[in-house]
């Protein structure tokens, strides 16, 4: 399909966008914690993905070419942008008030659990705001999608080490700024 | 500190983290993505903006984001629509009457005289000048509509006086 892709097919590319859409925009979402952003953001991504599919040569996965192409995007996002805009969060799908380890964080008894989650989710980003780019890419890519080290660090460019340390600060000061709601 | 001294430290806010997982965007969001990347493919490699083939605005980004406001939250949308209707209502009655009334002089002179709305404006337009009274009097500098008495069809031919003949035939004399 990427060879198709590459020969100007657009319907296979449009089945490549449709395989990781997902994934991309998840990804620019959590970086950002705004909807409108990670929209424009991940289409532009794949755009430029198009455009420079001629220079892919196969050297690693297609889905973790579009992820760098992604992510780099993203950070220069970030760094143009000089006052941090107001958060567009997505709102919490309904398993959320179900999941098992999100229930053990909140109390059963509590009569407003979906008032609680929100309260949670509005927490956790301003304090996934708070981290350096690089530290809120690795626990995005880590513990919120769930990416390997060895993939993280083929994104990213860098070595195994190298996001093994930096996944763990960027846990240490989550957990200094959300440690109110880690009783 | 080591890096792996207490990892279970931090069990609690990888669960937390979870949280972040559903986080999702809205029903349907992910039905027309991929169209739109490759509307704006095409629209790219055309030079210019386009419309994807389903209507989803390809253009600058303040548009797309008006378009999907629009799109998700029909709300907003009778809003618009609503005001624009008032709107065309209310200009339809305001040109209504501010409408200039037409009027034929006995000289037959077409003078356009424009609405006086209240008493005061009233006495300035008299104490004005025909023109600015609205009596627009047609001239070759004053692109309104001229209806100067043009000469009678009657007379740009010469009086035949009483027929002769009908259709080849002599009249027959009274």
């Amino acid at each position: 399909m990427v060879r198709r892709a590459q020969k100007g097919d657009l319907a296979a590319y449009d089945e490549l966008v449709r395989r990781y859409q997902q994934r991309i925009y998840a990804t620019v979402y959590h970086m950002t914690s705004n909807h409108e952003d990670a929209n424009d953001l991940a289409q532009e991504a794949f755009i430029k993905a198009y455009q420079a599919l001629k220079t892919f040569k196969g050297g690693s996965s297609f889905y973790t070419w579009v992820y760098r192409i992604a992510v780099n995007k993203t950070l220069n996002f970030l760094k143009q942008r000089k006052n941090r805009t107001a958060m567009s969060l997505n709102d919490l799908d309904f398993s959320a008030e179900n999941d098992p380890d999100l229930v053990a964080l909140i109390s059963e008894k509590t009569p407003r659990r979906d008032a609680v989650l929100s309260e949670l989710q509005q927490k956790l980003n301003e304090a996934m705001q708070q981290l350096s780019e690089p530290h809120r890419l690795v626990v995005t890519l880590h513990d919120v999608q769930g990416l390997a080290h060895e993939e993280i660090a083929e994104i990213m460019e860098c070595n195994v080490g190298t996001v093994r340390s930096r996944l763990f600060y960027a846990r240490q000061q989550l957990q200094g700024y959300l440690v109110d709601y880690l009783k | 500190m080591s890096m792996n001294a207490e990892p279970e430290n931090f069990d609690q806010l990888c669960r937390l983290l979870k949280l972040k997982r559903h986080e999702s965007p809205p029903p349907r969001y992910f039905n027309d993505f991929s169209s739109q990347v490759v509307a704006r493919i095409r629209a790219g490699s055309a030079g210019g903006r386009l419309e994807s083939p389903d209507g989803v605005v390809a253009g600058p980004r303040w548009l797309r984001q008006f378009w999907r406001v629009i799109e998700q939250q029909p709300a907003v949308s009778g809003m618009l629509t609503a005001a624009a209707c008032g709107l065309l209502v209310v200009g339809v009655f305001v040109s209504d009457n501010a409408r200039p009334t037409l009027n034929i002089t006995a000289d037959g002179m077409a003078k356009f005289e424009a609405p006086v709305t209240g008493p005061a404006e009233a006495n300035r337009f008299a104490a004005a000048g025909p023109t600015a009274r609205g009596e627009l009097f047609a001239n070759s500098t004053n692109p309104a509509i001229q209806l100067r008495p043009g000469p009678s069809l009657f007379s740009e031919f010469p009086t035949l006086g009483a027929p002769q003949r009908v259709n080849g035939m002599p009249l027959a004399p009274r």
